[in-house]
């Protein structure tokens, strides 16, 4: 838009073309005077965007790629607990298969054993994570927003698509479609249900050889995936942090670091309010306070 | 009742040294991180970072768990600082804002003290 210029001042005597110098806008409201003759109204400015639509749709498909990275991550981590409890289940499944256990001894095990399906069955709810807040970006161009939703790469029914570039380029990223603690039996009753699951082999769902399958190719299919999704992260991180660097220049980059900083400061002061409210817990961010071993708290089994 | 007492403190003491190692473990990694940052070894930094990632990405999996015992209030709080943390953490090494992640490691550990 191009700003009218003020013409009523001006005075009649004919101006050579060479000689015409156009006239400069205020930059500061004290030069303007009614006896300005060159002065411009200020044209109504609109604030430039600190992001262009471009930097983004570039966001956008980085945050689609980290928000698969996460998932990835929680179920090869969570994978990975439940490959160790199965070990377990296999060894108290061999002790149930004797014939001549105690029954006191049986019970005991019996016991042991529900505890590791559940734990199974935990580890796979908690490779949930949200996805949902991911804008591909052909979303993000249309002006629509996703639901939350979380992402199990585990247990889900369906894949997690995930967008790899602005121009629709997509990956599919499938589950596992495991069912709820691999098919395991909830009871190991009698010496016969330990061989049962002992000896059923891979291709017999509720077998323990098929769950341990199922595991290794989860495992397997995770470690490909996270190279993949970590290869086109990092392309897409150093094209959107180009695009960024880019617009920032475009806009002095005062604006962009301004909005880095207060998102900054926003976070800080989250971390000191959370930081209060910790304290008046009781517990800690284990929910089973009962466990202080690394074989039951996640957390604990970091430490070391 | 003195059972009752008796199994208060019992679950006192096991749960107070659950935040106490969970506090450790935050320190730890922050140490590391900060140690990484000091030695300027690219290695060491991945290393580190990654530990990191680890580390949050298990509180983010504790804390997405509904039956969690934490307000729903303060569990999406340290969820939006585990996100925060998480985002700087797949960034390139060189644009880490790390004094934000230790200052938000170190809030947390601050709030699990007892």
């Amino acid at each position: 838009m191009v700003a009218p210029v003020s013409t009523n001042s001006v005075s009649n005597s004919p101006v050579s073309p060479t000689s015409y110098q156009a006239p400069v806008a205020p930059t500061n409201s004290a030069t303007l005077g009614s006896s300005s003759a060159t002065a411009i109204p200020a044209a109504p400015t609109k604030p430039k965007p600190a992001v262009s639509a471009e930097t983004e749709r570039y966001a956008a498909v980085q945050q689609s790629l980290s928000n698969a990275k996460s998932a990835v991550t929680s179920a090869a981590t969570a994978n990975t607990k439940i490959d160790e409890s199965l070990k377990q289940v296999r060894d108290i499944a061999t002790k149930l298969s004797d014939d001549n256990l105690a029954s006191k001894d049986r019970e005991k095990l019996q016991a042991d054993y529900q505890k590791l399906r559940e734990g199974i069955i935990k580890s796979q709810e908690q490779a949930s994570v949200r996805t949902g807040d991911q804008k591909s970006a052909a979303q993000t161009s249309g002006g629509q927003k996703n639901d939350v939703q979380k992402t199990n790469l585990l247990t889900d029914d369906k894949a997690l698509t995930t967008a790899t570039n602005t121009r629709g380029g997509q990956l599919d990223i499938q589950s596992s479609k495991s069912a709820k603690a691999l098919g395991l039996p909830e009871k190991l009753g009698t010496a016969a249900d330990a061989k049962a699951l002992l000896q059923g082999n891979e291709s017999q769902a509720g077998s323990l050889a098929n769950a341990e399958k199922n595991t290794r190719d989860t495992a397997a299919r995770l470690k490909k995936v996270e190279a993949n999704v970590d290869q086109k992260l990092e392309t897409s991180t150093a094209v959107a942090k180009a695009v960024k660097r880019l617009d920032a220049a475009k806009n002095g980059g005062v604006e962009v670091s301004a909005e880095r900083e207060q998102q900054r400061s926003q976070a800080l002061e989250k971390a000191r309010e959370t930081s209060q409210l910790l304290k008046s817990q009781f517990g800690g961010l284990s929910p089973n306070n009962n466990s202080n071993s690394g074989a039951s708290n996640p957390l604990l089994a970091l430490l070391r | 009742m003195k059972n009752a007492i008796a199994a208060y403190q019992q679950t006192r003491l096991m749960v107070s040294s659950t935040k106490a190692l969970e506090r450790q473990l935050l320190l730890q990694r922050s140490y590391q991180l900060e140690q990484a940052v000091a030695q300027d070894d690219v290695f060491v930094m991945l290393q580190a970072v990654a530990d990191q990632r680890e580390l949050w990405v298990t509180i983010r999996a504790l804390l997405l768990d509904e039956q969690h015992p934490f307000p729903t209030d303060l569990r999406q709080q340290i969820l939006e600082l585990a996100q925060v943390v998480l985002e700087q953490l797949q960034l390139p090494l060189s644009d880490i804002d790390v004094d934000l992640v230790l200052a938000i490691n170190y809030q947390l550990a601050e709030g699990l003290a007892d």
